[in-house]
């Protein structure tokens, strides 16, 4: 780390610095949504002369957890809120015969997809506490927006995906990779409000969590 | 020569692998992640972006700040409404 940068900051603002530089050097990465629908508007970093892109790689199936969940706690507004409002989004696999959720293709744990699994489709459900009101959740890989659901449970098919996320299956390596973040948008007591979370492999046996309790 | 700075009214969370900022008066919410809050952070509308450009380079070992192109990481944080330059 380069002294120089920190004696010309602020002594309030070092620590701060310090800690970006600690996550490392990557080509940066800016999305802007609008609050109402989280619409990607401007400046992503997948546009044009972007120095950020995703290296898509031939779509061999999916391998992995087919279950993810994001625990998610208020990013954005509503100052004084604290961790009254909160929520979760829960990812599934849907396989590919029925548009169902994957039972048929899982392993002893039922969470795994197999070698040569295709995604056709990847559930969401959110759940929020009571109180508020649900507006938009958006799954972020690297900060990248890949897909929008205006709804609470939702299925999401390869066309409704970023395109250049190449396919379900990639999305899927991705949350896998632990590269996944999930973006919700809400209205709570008049205010619009931003929670988010990491996405994760589910671990075994968990259910939707009472979040008011 | 212009001399970017940050926009009044931003709300800066740390959020997980990233940053959010909040334009409460646009209704706009930007995801950054760190050296795009890095770049961001340094417009303070006294440094210029070539002065900007090089922190940053220096500023990682082993030379990794030079996949930081900051000349259009700047260009992308003014289309976002996140910086503006004093001339």
């Amino acid at each position: 780390m380069n002294d120089t940068l920190l004696e010309q900051l602020p002594p309030n603002r070092r620590d701060f610095v310090k800690r970006l530089l600690a996550a490392g050097a990557a080509a940066p990465v800016i999305a802007t949504f609008t609050l109402d629908a989280l619409t990607q508007t401007v400046s992503s970093s997948l546009s044009a002369g972007s120095s950020y892109s995703i290296a898509c790689q031939p779509d061999l199936g999916y391998v992995g957890p087919t279950r993810f969940t994001a625990h998610l706690t208020l990013a954005s507004g509503g100052r004084g809120f604290g961790d009254s409002v909160n929520g979760e989004v829960r990812l599934e696999l849907v396989n590919e015969r029925d548009g169902h959720d994957d039972h048929g293709k899982q392993d002893d744990h039922g969470k795994h997809a197999k070698s040569g699994d295709q995604a056709s489709g990847i559930r969401v459900q959110v759940k929020l506490v009571d109180g508020v009101t649900f507006a938009s959740c958006t799954l972020l890989i690297q900060g990248v927006p890949a897909a929008t659901t205006n709804d609470t449970d939702a299925v999401l098919a390869a066309t409704d995906l970023n395109p250049s996320f190449c396919n379900l299956d990639f999305l899927l390596h991705s949350l896998a990779a632990g590269s996944g973040v999930a973006l919700v948008t809400l209205n709570y007591l008049s205010q619009q409000l931003v929670l988010s979370g990491p996405i994760t492999p589910s671990a075994p046996g968990s259910d939707i969590r009472d979040l008011n309790s | 020569m212009a001399f970017p700075r940050h926009i009044d009214g931003v709300e800066l969370e740390a959020a997980d692998e990233g940053y959010i900022l909040h334009q409460a008066d646009l209704d706009l919410v930007h995801y950054l992640n760190p050296p795009a809050v890095l770049v961001w952070e340094l417009c303070d509308g006294r440094r210029s972006g070539e002065e900007i450009a090089e922190l940053v380079t220096r500023a990682y070992a082993s030379g990794a700040g030079a996949m930081i192109a900051v000349p259009d990481t700047l260009a992308r944080l003014s289309e976002a409404g996140l910086i503006e330059y004093l001339s």
